[in-house]
């Protein structure tokens, strides 16, 4: 099943910038906004491609 | 007066024809006749240079012979410091910060005999742009002063193209040194990670970051190279390597390499401009016209390798700008401060499946290096976009097929292939990690086959 994005609110972006000291308003916020869902689009595409490649196998126990 | 490629000027200082003098004065007149057109310059210092060209010819009488660069004017991409000049990173944040010492590579080229002529324009902190609204006025393409030159190493390429110097120093993150290339019609050079140390440069994003060179020709590139390589103490990623010099195979016959061709990595784009499918498939076929043998291959998605580089460049370029965006916000550009704000949207987790994916999709392009020599794609998808569409205060994308090859810090060179609309366009030619001696052969091979390097830009076009 493909991942889908995972929800981002401009509330909870506004939180991440403040967390980050940063304050854009009007325009600025909603280009960076616009960008930071295009990117969350992209982690989720990321997803997909792990989970279609082969998962490295357990190395067997070698203790005695 | 057009300034000689850098082995003419060379064998012309030898046999006493021309001096380092001579070069520099030609540089700083087509500055002073062109660069008033083409905003390429930022800093520059005439009576230091010359100063520097006197001393090279003291040198080269004297029998002192520092070799391929000695007396060569370059210019250095202002986001590097050249000790008592001002490294301002296109941006009003740096505006007054001179440089106490120099970079490794300004120290390299010193070194190496070359003429440190000035400091050249960058998009704001090499990272997007161009942003119309800023003190620094963007560079403007030879080609047609109408459009855009690329970046973010935008002095650079423009300054090559304009005919102020052969060669130039610029950084590369996510594509540019070869964007920038690739919308002028010169040569640009990523190296291999680790191959060129970044001491002495501002960072942007430091797992993704290079320093490399733009030229006229793919010969000078690699003679730029050859003096900026080697391991530095004050960058770890220099440390653990040695490499073959670029310059080691340029000249030899290329035929029987094997070119594996990424055409699925663009010619499905609608946002590709039909005149770079022409041009791509007629540089292939002259690959092929010089022996070599042509595969096209099936790579990962292209936006598998753009998602990871892009998770990872936003992540680090906040954390790198986190201190100084704290207190200086207000100074930074519009499009500079929405793209790092982009950032602050990754989470620990999404950098980490970013850097999980990178790593397999750098081990499937490893395993490609494998059966093939270089991989070949188009530099950028269009030719450079006219001013008018980046003055909205808001970065606009333009498409490119550059920042795989930031991802898995393999060599990448691009050179021109043609033209759509009087514009340049360019091909990445890639090689295997330390492969920059093949990918400059067989650039070098192309070029002299075709006349994109002769091509120059006449009169700058018309605005």
């Amino acid at each position: 099943m493909k991942n889908q994005p995972v929800p981002l609110t401009q509330a909870a972006f506004r939180a991440q910038l403040m967390a980050a000291g940063l304050h854009l308003h009007g325009a600025d916020f909603l280009a960076a906004f616009a960008g930071a869902q295009r990117l969350r689009a992209q982690v989720a595409d990321l997803a997909d491609y792990l989970a279609t490649q082969p998962q490295p196998q357990p190395q067997p126990d070698s203790t005695p | 007066m057009t300034l000689p490629a850098i082995p003419d000027s060379a064998a012309l200082m030898r046999q006493g024809l021309v001096t380092s003098v001579d070069l520099v004065r030609a540089t700083l007149a087509a500055i002073a006749l062109r660069d008033p057109h083409l905003h390429a310059f930022v800093g520059l210092d005439p009576a230091f240079a010359l100063d520097q060209a006197a001393q090279a010819d003291r040198d080269l009488m004297a029998g002192l012979d520092r070799g391929p660069l000695h007396g060569i004017p370059v210019a250095i991409k202002d986001m590097i410091d050249v000790a008592g000049q001002p490294t301002a990173c296109g941006s009003a944040v740096c505006a007054g910060r001179v440089a106490q010492t120099d970079a490794t590579v300004v120290q390299r080229l010193r070194a190496a005999g070359a003429i440190i002529t000035g400091k050249v324009a960058t998009y704001e902190f090499a990272m997007v742009g161009p942003d119309t609204g800023l003190h620094y006025r963007p560079a403007r393409n030879p080609w047609n002063l109408a459009h855009i030159t690329g970046g973010s190493s935008s002095g650079s390429a423009a300054a090559i193209a304009g005919g102020l110097v052969r060669v130039a120093v610029g950084t590369d993150t996510g594509g540019s040194v070869r964007s920038p290339a690739s919308y002028c019609g010169t040569v640009g050079l990523k190296p291999s990670f680790g191959r060129v140390p970044r001491t002495g440069v501002f960072a942007l994003a430091p797992s993704l970051d290079h320093v490399g060179p733009l030229a006229a020709t793919v010969q000078e590139a690699a003679l730029m190279l050859d003096a900026l390589s080697g391991p530095c103490a004050g960058d770890a990623a220099t440390l653990s390597h040695s490499w073959r010099p670029a310059m080691g195979l340029v000249g030899q016959d290329m035929a029987g390499r094997r070119v594996g061709y990424a055409r699925h990595w663009f010619v499905h784009d609608p946002a590709c401009d039909p005149a770079v499918i022409r041009a791509m498939d007629d540089a292939v076929s002259q690959l092929s016209l010089l022996g070599m043998r042509i595969e096209e291959i099936s790579l990962p998605d292209y936006a598998l390798y753009e998602a990871a580089g892009s998770v990872i460049l936003h992540a680090e370029a906040l954390a790198t700008h986190r201190h100084l965006v704290a207190e200086h916000a207000d100074k930074y550009g519009r499009m500079t401060l929405q793209s790092l704000a982009v950032g602050a949207a990754v989470t620990p987790a999404d950098l980490a499946v970013a850097r999980q994916a990178a790593t397999l999709l750098s081990g499937t392009m490893a395993a490609h290096f494998k059966r093939f020599d270089v991989i070949v794609t188009p530099t950028t998808l269009t030719p450079a976009p006219r001013f008018v569409a980046f003055e909205g205060g808001s970065a606009v994308w333009t498409p490119m097929r550059t920042l795989p090859f930031n991802l898995t810090g393999t060599p990448v060179l691009s050179l021109p292939i043609g033209f759509s609309g009087g514009l340049p366009l360019g091909m990445q030619i890639a090689g295997a990690a330390g492969a920059e001696d093949v990918i400059c052969a067989i650039g070098h091979a192309f070029e002299r086959a075709t006349d994109h390097a002769l091509m120059t830009p006449q009169g700058f076009g018309a605005a």
